[in-house]
């Protein structure tokens, strides 16, 4: 049914002729939509993280970070770690020099 | 920010555009279609401009935060109509401190015998039409505005208003004896 025989939408047209939507409701809307759609992005990119990081304080190791095979990664045993440097660096003399 | 979406395109194309690429311009084109319709009926119903304005802003607020749970089985009109009148509804109940705008009359009321003819309100002359709807309680104008205004079906209005259908047909039939009755008090002449 059409405007031109039903009077609830000739009401509703010149309602929407006589009340026009204020700008700033759509500025309001979509300011609200680009802070949401940002803060989706930031809890994408930092939550799996979020959750690496608490693993690590908690004292547990992750099988690969960026990359990292897991036996290159900290054993957190610290004379194990200093073995792993390279002579000359980081207090140790090298084995097979007189000092 | 610049909106060249073809107005055009079917409703359920740019949900689901907009929910693939998350573009703004595919909302912002929803929401140039129904932001009127959505305002005019916050307006009618709430009745106050700033209450309209607040109402409109979070209803397409709902909208976006809900747009991923729209099934399609409904058209889109209809679940934003949906929204738009249930929000209306509770900010009214709220302000009046009521359970709810809806009378039980079914219990109360006599049932009416003659029924009025759809065409004694469609006919009807557009600002006495409007006047009659602003006296007659708020519940019935909103029920009025879903059948004639949105066209939506006694089965859509049921699920928008959680009843039963039969519910629905006899609380459109008290509606349209009200605004009848109404009419009659300030157009006795006629």
């Amino acid at each position: 049914m059409n405007a031109a025989n039903n009077s609830f939408l000739k009401m509703q047209e010149e309602d929407e002729l006589n009340f026009p939507v204020p700008p700033d409701i759509e500025e309001n809307v979509f300011g609200s939509l680009q802070v949401l759609t940002m803060m989706g992005h930031a809890m994408e990119m930092f939550i799996p993280k979020a959750f690496e990081m608490f693993v690590l304080t908690l004292g547990g190791t992750i099988k690969e970070i960026d990359g990292i095979p897991s036996d290159e990664l900290s054993s957190g045993d610290p004379s194990k770690d200093l073995d792993d440097i390279a002579p000359g660096i980081g207090g140790h003399a090298p084995d097979d020099e007189p000092i | 920010m610049g909106t060249d979406v073809d107005t055009k395109v079917k409703d359920i194309d740019l949900i689901q555009e907009y929910l693939r690429t998350k573009d703004s311009r595919h909302f912002t084109a929803l929401y140039r279609k129904y932001s009127g319709k959505v305002y005019g009926k916050c307006i009618s119903l709430l009745r106050e401009e700033h209450m309209a304005k607040d109402a409109t802003q979070d209803i397409f607020m709902k909208i976006f935060l809900n747009l991923g749970q729209f099934g399609a089985q409904s058209k889109f009109s209809t679940w934003v109509y949906s929204i738009t009148y249930n929000y209306c509804i509770d900010v009214i109940r709220k302000k009046k401190k009521m359970s709810s705008i809806f009378s039980d009359e079914m219990e109360r009321v006599p049932d009416v015998v003659d029924e009025v003819h759809d065409e004694a309100l469609l006919t009807m002359e557009v600002n006495r039409l409007r006047e009659v709807l602003n006296e007659i309680p708020v519940g019935d104008k909103a029920i009025l505005l879903m059948k004639y205004q949105d066209g939506l079906q006694i089965r859509d209005i049921a699920n928008i208003l959680d009843k039963t259908e039969s519910a629905i047909k006899m609380k459109i039939k008290r509606a349209k004896h009200k605004a009848q009755d109404v009419y009659k008090r300030l157009y006795p002449e006629i």
